[in-house]
């Protein structure tokens, strides 16, 4: 449904873009997919996107009455295949690159949360795990000995001893959520904060060379090294759903703060990032036998100007379409029953856009598949 | 048997879940041959079977010392995290012969730590380690399991344990080294999960009510993360290479037998014995340990007492080491050690079909201390323990097992 589909979904199985959703789960929710992600996007005809990606998407929520009134909680986990994490640490400003698409589904997401709900009100709190990287490497040198590489360059490991001191730590970013679920319409907001995979570390270079020369040509150095990768702006959506007869439209629309970006020098872009909305429609049909078709278009603005300074980043406003079909075994999820099938494409287009007189185009492409079980 | 009684064993592998938390708690590792526990798609796939769904979290804090001529050594990180277990039978999918589980450590200080000083592949390192154990302590473990009953005493199970390895690659370009901060610096960091098979049988005999007998058999692959990887250095007029590869988060590829003796009287014992090849492992840098490490076979006992609302699990585990001698050119260090454990598990409320249980479980390894022969010569005592707790709860489920292949509606 090109990014809609949340508010409608079985209760739980849209957690991190609906996280009060959770309150509403009666019993348990295992929701599990396998996504690949074909991109085709060129700068000219460098290539800006890596692929194919695949990724697995694991949903599991539980909840049930407390007294009065309703709890629950549960996790989703998108684990990217082969690679956990992929980060790329571009060194020089006027590189030409892509941030927005770049790394963009390649990195490990885990959120988890817990709801509340009090009649048709539901609210939920719950946080974005993700990770960092505290990265100290102890390089000494004792000898500038080596074999010489076909980049000019001195191949000394043989006389380098290389020490390294990793952990990869936890992080949180909050997730808020409130949601009306109505007989009439169901409708949420939620919030999430900013994230991203910040590596942080010492690079200490020491010299263990015989004579006061080398010393005094080679003193002991160390580089501090900070950077933010795979960063996502902090956003807020809106969802609404209302069935009518056998349809089901639903609205969606993000706000994404942005503006913040800064490379992963730290630097920040000339002129800087803007602050973009997002805004996406969505049609399920119950087309009988259990099945449901689903569609869905979406419009993302592109947060990247053009950039009249040294950096050269590229992006482009994004056309999004959807389409998938569901089949729930012995009737619809909603109305009290156990599995649904679903398969799904989406095709993002992305407007052909002229980045420092090299054009920006391509397609994004999305097959999924999946079931949704309720326990 | 419910299979709720906590067992904190020692299979000869390193890495939490089979140090401190893969089992029952209380059962000292012999858990090969336990049934319906939420952490058995670590410890035998093959064991798992709940009539719908179980699951169990607990807190577990293990502390681990080390010592060589009576100093203290630092190995790795205090371990202080959750286990997360949980079963679900098939029975959702009209197949209730299945069952799918998942076990995983999630360590709260980070998903893993990992620390290799600097000392030349080609020079003696003369820090003292024990690569049995070092880095691995408080690491994120993730076991997925499956398994099917093939009929009502016949179970067969396959796992998988999933690990990481690391490329980094590093560029870093100093033009003024009075000013280190401003030096240009790119990277690429790409953690790769890797995948690790085992397999489980597991063969029930007796009646509920009877005197019973279980027999399991527990096959493991090798675990091994390689990090690698090169740094560019431009300093000044020096363009320098440097490459590092390491082997980390290793076990051996290893058999387990297990048994287990089911008494009326609600006692069971058990037994289980595991064989791991450690003469394959090679050392951090990829060394050949030669045969200064050899395979070792575990022996592993314990006695669970049953009642209505509570569960009491002792257990005993003798382990021995797999270092003959200090591999040439090393450090490396290992000694035999004995294990004792003690679990608990009481009901605490019935909610429906479901069943909330308490757990709790302590654990205590004790090396033996070892001078152990070292071919430069150096006398190095070395000696050590391991001390754990775990609390937590578990979630069962005391509706019917379903006993038909394909069918949930018979």
């Amino acid at each position: 449904m090109a990014g809609a589909g949340a508010a409608g979904s079985v209760p739980g199985a849209a957690l991190p873009i609906d996280p009060a959703s959770v309150a509403g789960v009666d019993g348990e929710t295992v929701a599990l997919a396998w996504r690949g992600t074909y991109p085709s996007v060129q700068i000219d005809d460098l290539e800006v996107m890596e692929g194919p990606i695949h990724a697995l998407d694991l949903g599991v929520a539980f909840g049930g009455p407390i007294g009065q009134v309703r709890g629950g909680g549960g996790f989703s986990l998108y684990l990217p295949l082969p690679d956990a994490v992929a980060s790329v640490v571009h060194m020089e400003a006027d590189e030409l690159h892509a941030p927005m698409l770049e790394d963009a589904v390649d990195f490990i997401s885990f959120d988890l949360a817990t709801g509340m709900g009090f009649g048709p009100i539901e609210v939920g709190v719950g946080a974005a795990i993700g990770i960092d990287l505290d990265a100290d490497t102890t390089i000494t040198v004792r000898s500038i000995d080596g074999e010489k590489t076909d980049e000019n360059t001195l191949d000394i490991t043989e006389n380098a001893d290389v020490g390294l001191d990793r952990r990869l730590n936890w992080t949180a970013t909050p997730l808020v959520g409130l949601r009306l679920n109505h007989d009439l319409v169901i409708a949420f907001l939620s919030y999430r904060g900013q994230s991203g995979f910040r590596t942080q570390g010492d690079t200490d270079l020491g010299f263990d060379f015989e004579g006061d020369l080398f010393d005094d040509l080679f003193p002991e150095v160390t580089l501090p090294v900070d950077y933010l990768s795979v960063w996502t702006p902090a956003r807020v959506a809106i969802g609404v759903s209302a069935p009518v007869g056998r349809f089901r439209p639903e609205l969606i629309a993000k706000y994404l703060w942005v503006s913040g970006w800064r490379d992963t020098q730290n630097r920040a872009p000339d002129p800087e990032f803007i602050d973009v909305p997002m805004v996406g429609l969505g049609l399920e049909a119950d087309v009988g036998s259990g099945f449901k078709a689903r569609t869905g278009y979406a419009y993302h603005v592109s947060p990247v100007p053009n950039q009249t300074g040294l950096s050269r980043l590229a992006d482009a406003d994004r056309h999004v379409v959807g389409m998938g079909l569901g089949w729930a075994r012995g009737g619809i999820p909603r109305d009290n029953d156990k599995t649904e099938i679903a398969l799904g494409v989406q095709g993002q287009r992305l407007a052909p856009r002229d980045v420092a007189g090299s054009e920006l185009s391509g397609w994004i492409w999305t097959m999924s598949t999946g079931v949704v079980t309720r326990l | 048997m419910t299979g709720l009684l906590l067992g904190l064993l020692s299979i000869a592998q390193a890495g939490v879940l089979s140090t401190y938390g893969g089992g029952e708690v209380g059962s000292a590792g012999n858990a090969g041959a336990t049934v319906r526990s939420p952490m058995a798609a670590w410890h035998n796939p093959a064991a798992m079977r709940s009539p719908r769904i179980e699951e169990s979290v607990e807190w577990l804090y293990g502390v681990h010392r080390f010592t060589v001529n009576g100093e203290e050594i630092d190995v790795t990180d205090d371990a202080n995290g959750l286990l997360v277990g949980a079963v679900i039978n098939g029975y959702w999918f009209r197949v209730p012969a299945l069952n799918i589980g998942i076990a995983t450590y999630l360590p709260m200080a980070g998903p893993f730590a990992w620390k290799e000083p600097p000392e030349g592949k080609k020079q003696t390192p003369s820090t003292p380690r024990v690569p049995r154990y070092g880095n691995e302590l408080n690491r994120l473990e993730v076991a997925l399991a499956g398994n099917l009953w093939i009929t009502d005493g016949l179970s067969i199970g396959v796992g998988v344990d999933v690990s990481t390895e690391v490329e980094t690659l590093t560029i870093a370009a100093v033009d003024d080294i009075d000013k280190p901060e401003q030096a240009k610096k790119a990277q690429d960091i790409r953690i790769t999960p890797t995948f690790h098979p085992y397999a489980g049988v597991m063969v029930v005999a007796g009646e509920p009510g009877s005197t019973g007998l279980r027999l399991a058999v527990v096959g493991r692959t090798a675990r091994q993360m390689h990090d690698f990887g090169r740094s560019n250095v431009k300093l000044l007029a020096l363009d320098a290479l440097y490459r590092h590869e390491y082997f980390r988060h290793q076990a051996p590829r290893s058999v387990t037998l297990g048994t287990a003796l089911v008494c009326p009287s609600g006692f069971e014992f058990r037994a289980d014995s595991t064989y791991a090849a450690w003469s394959e492992v090679v050392g951090p840098y990829g060394d050949d340990l030669g045969a200064a490490w050899g395979d070792t076979m575990n022996l592993r006992l314990g006695v669970v007492g049953d009642w209505d609302d509570l569960s009491v699990q002792l257990g005993h585990a003798i382990e021995p080491s797999p270092m003959r001698q200090v591999p040439a050119g090393t450090a490396y260090l290992d000694a035999p050690a004995r294990t004792w454990t003690a679990g608990v598990s009481r009901v605490l409320v019935r909610p429906g079909a479901r069943e909330l249980r308490l757990l709790l479980g302590l654990q205590r390894t004790r090396f033996q201390p070892t001078t152990p022969a070292d071919p430069s010569g150096a006398r190095r005592s070395f000696d050590g323990a391991l001390t754990a707790v775990r609390v937590g709860v578990e979630l069962g489920h005391k509706g019917k097992l379903k006993g038909a292949l394909w069918s949930k509606s018979q």
